[in-house]
């Protein structure tokens, strides 16, 4: 269970990026958590409250999307996405034929903020904090 | 906006592979459950390589340096992780662990991961091949219970595989679950204690250092 040290890596990239953009609170979090990770995310929601306290994001919601696990199969010759098992094999559901290469499914991704900025201005609502002024260096 | 949690150790392993290509050092990390053998093949593995080639080791664990005084009886140059909380290595970790290593001329460093099948496999350590162990006593469906780990995995060692006749392990099933996960994958059976397999696992792992293709199934 490494969803602690996981939440602080959020946490970490939050910071990072608050202190580049002048971000001052931030009040929710979006993430895209694969079905082929060791993260859970009720494990990640359990931790959250602990890992943000004292930081700029204290108090914020987490809020989750599961990505299925979804393979390419070379006997089908198309993607097939995997029914929710636990753990989700990398099986065609179709032909049974084990597939090498996933094509969604091993995400762990931060997709969104929403904050205020130092200066004031509230942008509540806006699932991206930092699209418009061009991603910087670093960011997938 | 779309950005990796782990960008931080994506990069520091980056720089970690970055350096070792510069001074050509061969990094392989072990994961496997608690008592698959990492230690006892690695064991193994350093006195062996340890007459031709330069190797040193780098061996995580929540406590103790147990494992780090036993690899250290081959000679080899060796420095024990203390994890504390956590249940893997990351990049960083091993960047500040080699800070204290004489490591630039190593040909071969090898990595020993915290045992444990699920944290590990999340995080790049900037190496070359990355070996799943499973050992008999386990059963044939480690492979089922954590894809994730089997799945980033480039060569599945069996170990353990004098014990056969006593835990009643169906290989065949267990390379079957094997194949199932990660279809095509290098696949080596062998025992550290009877020296069963030892000369494939040896050879496969010179042909890599020497920078060649090779395979195992």
């Amino acid at each position: 269970m490494h969803e602690a040290s996981v939440a602080r890596a959020i946490v970490d990239e939050i910071v990072d990026r608050a202190s580049d953009e002048l971000i001052e609170r931030v009040f929710r979090v979006r993430l895209k958590i694969g079905a082929l990770t060791g993260v859970f995310p009720d494990a990640l929601t359990f931790v959250w409250d602990a890992a943000t306290e004292g930081t700029l994001a204290e108090g914020s919601i987490l809020e989750i999307e599961r990505i299925p696990l979804e393979i390419f199969c070379k006997r089908c010759v198309r993607s097939r996405q995997v029914e929710q098992t636990h753990p989700p094999l990398p099986i065609c559901p179709v032909c049974g034929d084990p597939s090498a290469e996933i094509v969604r499914g091993r995400e762990l991704l931060i997709t969104g903020l929403e904050v205020t900025y130092a200066a004031g201005t509230a942008r509540s609502g806006a699932s991206d904090s930092s699209e418009e002024r061009g991603p910087r260096a670093g960011i997938a | 906006m779309e950005q990796a949690i782990l960008r931080k150790n994506a990069d520091l392993a980056q720089a970690l592979r970055d350096r070792f290509a510069r001074s050509e050092t061969y990094v392989i990390n072990l994961l496997s459950s608690p008592g698959a053998g990492k230690t006892t093949l690695l064991e193994e593995t350093l006195r062996r390589f340890a007459t031709e080639y330069r190797v040193g080791a780098l061996v995580g664990d929540q406590a103790t340096e147990n494992d780090a005084v036993r690899l250290a009886r081959s000679g080899a140059p060796v420095k024990q992780i203390a994890t504390g909380a956590e249940c893997r290595l990351d990049a960083e970790m091993v960047g500040s662990a080699l800070e204290g290593l004489d490591w630039g001329d190593l040909d071969l460093l090898a990595i020993e991961n915290v045992g444990n099948l699920i944290c590990p496999a999340e995080y790049d350590l900037g190496e070359e091949l990355r070996i799943v162990l499973f050992s008999t006593p386990e059963g044939e469906d480690k492979p089922l219970k954590y894809p994730l780990a089997f799945t980033t995995a480039d060569l599945v060692i069996l170990t353990k595989i004098d014990l056969i006749g006593a835990t009643g392990f169906d290989r065949r099933t267990a390379r079957e679950n094997i194949q199932c996960v990660h279809p095509g994958v290098d696949v080596i059976e062998l025992s550290a204690r009877t020296g069963d397999g030892m000369e494939q696992w040896f050879e496969y792992l010179q042909c890599r250092i020497a920078g060649e293709r090779v395979h195992a199934y």
